[in-house]
């Protein structure tokens, strides 16, 4: 999943980038509001994390203009701004969650999985296709009783295919959910992580889980 | 009041009613002494002695027959048996012992049973003037009579009296009550209809003002003074809420970072050269709070008046603006920021000099904070009437008239984003409360080239005038 940081505190962008990237997510940030709103409109997100107080152009400005541009993707608000007024304000904007500062790094990522399910429609984390069992919240993948050993690639290609479910999903899209902006990536890595992906399926007797559409992408049926 | 009223007209109506019993005593001792002299004249000396002329026709009023008999009885000394009214029958009327000049009175209870009153008189025979008597040789017995007739009209009289004066007391008593009640009420309601709009303030309440009640302009200067201190009240409590709002907002964040870094570092196992970074990051973080921490320690001792009184004594302004500009810019050499001054060459003036240079570096410090790269930094030094004025003025990109108001209010930033945790927006603070220690005046203004400028007005110039102006 892509997510998009927009945060003007250096140390905060610094950690968060860190451990969201670690939890699975392709992270891209921005220190001011001009900056995460030329991000948010040149990239598909599946969440965009948005301060409030922002130089150059603040948090709620990004958000309407976001809104006014069509971009109706999940918003969470992490704001120091506490008050009830502010978050109704964000809220009535268009934001989908609000969290303060300081806050809990899990409940972060909780809330953030929650946008990414509601924007899949998807309500529960844990998602059944055929004998796999693929819990997006613990980000696990498992066939009976025996755990899939996936890479954080493999498993993010896997819930984004998963969460996608009966479409097909092109290769720029994957590219767009799974590699953060200044991360290169070419067809042939995703190609790879796809092909790893499916060893693994293979191995514990599901070997046609992942199909392919010739010249269009991959998609799970 | 209404019991003093009460007592008032209760003391005055026994006041009236003895007045009133004392005066129907006297007009019925009047009258009692006049009928027993009227009987008295009846007794009449001459050659042949003393002789009562009683004619008991004549007065019927002494008839056993009359229930509203009257009653005398007389005593002569040659006389073996009183003389007395028909009505007395056999009965006697009490007398006193010794004798008197003056008619005497006395209640008694009349041989009828009825409550009377008589009189007695001590006397002599009245002489026959017809004729002669030789005072050698005339001997004169001494009378003595006692009338009395019943107080039974006198006392209901007395009673109806006192009944009136009772149930006018009543009344008016009612009355002052009710009048009271009524005056005292009408006066008040002004009061109560403040008390009902004092009654209605609370701490979430403090834009609402006291109406003057209607007529009541004797009341418009406490509720004026009332309402003014309501204004400065909900200012400060306004500032009060900005300021803690401020500085609730100013911990969030760095609290936000330190525990973002402490979280990641610990769940992810960020080692090395990373993790060394994250420490370095609290580091920092930490320090910022504690600076901000010790500054808002510092206003609240100004505040409170709890930093050290200040001392006046002889200081030079201009090398104290210059000393604090040499410590203060040396930290930003890179910006080549230019300090120029302009005035006389020293300005001594009468002032605490450890709390002139703390003012100073604030004041400079805020200045190399927002100048851009390579700007001047102007200090000006006008000397008049022993009077110095100090202005400070550096060039500002973005501030605007609606901003400076808002400059020495504590945690205010032009740029709302507060991304630099460098600068709290407490120097100008720190500024304000200083100059307020030294009995200076700060205002902050843009002058006509559009630049900050922060003007300390009133130090006391260290010369006789000046002197004499503290």
């Amino acid at each position: 999943m892509r997510l998009l940081l927009v945060e003007d505190s250096a140390r905060l962008r610094k950690s968060l980038t860190e451990g969201l990237s670690r939890s699975g997510f392709a992270v891209d940030s921005a220190a001011d509001g001009k900056a995460g709103l030329a991000h948010a409109l040149a990239a598909d997100y599946d969440v965009v994390i948005l301060d409030l107080m922002l130089p150059e152009l603040d948090g709620l400005s990004v958000l309407r203009q976001l809104r006014d541009a069509g971009r109706n993707g999940p918003v969470l608000i992490l704001s120091a701004r506490d008050q009830v007024a502010d978050r109704i304000r964000g809220l009535e904007l268009g934001a989908d969650d609000y969290l303060i500062k300081p806050f809990a790094f899990d409940e972060l990522n909780a809330r953030l999985q929650a946008l990414v399910r509601r924007r899949y429609e998807r309500r529960n984390p844990v998602i059944k296709i055929g004998t796999i069992e693929l819990n997006t919240a613990l980000h696990r993948a498992r066939c009976a009783d025996t755990d899939l050993a996936l890479t954080p690639n493999e498993m993010a290609l896997f819930e984004l295919l998963a969460l996608r479910r009966g479409r097909v999903v092109s290769l720029v899209s994957l590219a767009d959910h799974l590699y953060a902006g200044d991360n290169a990536v070419t067809p042939n890595a995703i190609e790879a992580h796809i092909s790893a992906l499916r060893r693994k399926l293979r191995a514990v007797g599901e070997p046609l889980l992942i199909q392919t559409r010739r010249g269009f992408g991959y998609y799970i049926e | 009041m209404l019991l003093a009223i009460s007592a008032v007209l209760i003391i005055s109506g026994c006041a009236i009613d003895r007045l009133i019993g004392h005066q129907l005593q006297v007009e019925f001792d009047r009258a009692l002494v006049a009928k027993a002299q009227t009987l008295a004249a009846l007794l009449e000396q001459d050659e042949e002695g003393v002789e009562f002329d009683f004619v008991p026709s004549a007065m019927p009023e002494f008839s056993a027959t009359r229930p509203d008999a009257e009653y005398f009885e007389l005593w002569l000394a040659p006389w073996p048996h009183s003389r007395r009214a028909g009505a007395l029958q056999d009965a006697h009327l009490p007398r006193f012992d010794d004798r008197a000049q003056v008619p005497r009175y006395r209640d008694a209870v009349l041989p009828d049973g009825r409550p009377g009153r008589l009189v007695q008189l001590d006397f002599l025979a009245a002489l026959d003037p017809k004729e002669k008597h030789d005072p050698a040789t005339l001997i004169r017995p001494l009378a003595t009579l006692v009338f009395a007739r019943d107080r039974v009209r006198l006392g209901q009289l007395s009673r109806g009296l006192r009944l009136g004066l009772l149930l006018i007391v009543a009344v008016a008593v009612a009355l002052s009550g009710w009048l009271v009640q009524r005056t005292v009420g009408r006066s008040l309601r002004p009061l109560v209809a403040i008390q009902t709009q004092l009654a209605g303030l609370h701490a979430r309440a403090l834009h609402t003002r006291l109406a003057l009640p209607e007529n009541t302009r004797e009341l418009a200067p406490l509720v004026d003074q009332f309402n003014a201190l309501l204004t400065e009240l909900e200012q400060a409590f306004l500032r009060e809420q900005d300021f803690t709002a401020a500085a609730a907002h100013e911990l969030r964040t760095p609290l936000a970072e330190i525990r973002s870094l402490a979280e990641v570092g610990e769940r992810f196992g960020t080692e090395g050269a990373l993790a060394s970074e994250y420490f370095a990051d609290i580091v920092a973080v930490v320090t910022q709070m504690e600076t901000l921490t010790r500054n808002l320690l510092g206003l609240a001792r100004l505040d409170g008046g709890l930093r050290a009184a200040s001392h006046p004594q002889t200081t030079d302004l201009v090398r104290a603006a210059a000393q604090a500009w040499a410590r203060t810019s040396a930290a930003v050499a890179s910006r080549k920021l230019h300090y120029t001054y302009d005035g006389p060459s020293a300005t001594i003036v009468w002032a605490d000099r450890e709390i002139c240079e703390l003012l100073f570096a604030n004041l400079l410090g805020n200045a190399i904070a927002y100048s851009p790269a390579g700007a001047e930094i102007r200090v000006a030094c006008t000397v008049a009437n022993g009077r110095v004025d100090i202005a400070l003025a550096n060039a500002c990109t973005d501030l605007l008239p609606a901003d400076l108001p808002h400059v020495f209010e504590r945690f205010w930033r032009k740029e709302t984003a507060r991304s630099d945790g460098g600068h709290a927006g407490l120097g100008l603070a720190f500024v304000r409360a200083y100059a307020n220690q030294l009995g200076v005046n700060s205002v902050a203004l843009l002058d006509h080239d559009g630049r900050f400028v922060v003007r300390l007005e009133g130090f006391h110039l260290a010369d006789d005038e000046g002197l004499n102006r503290l």
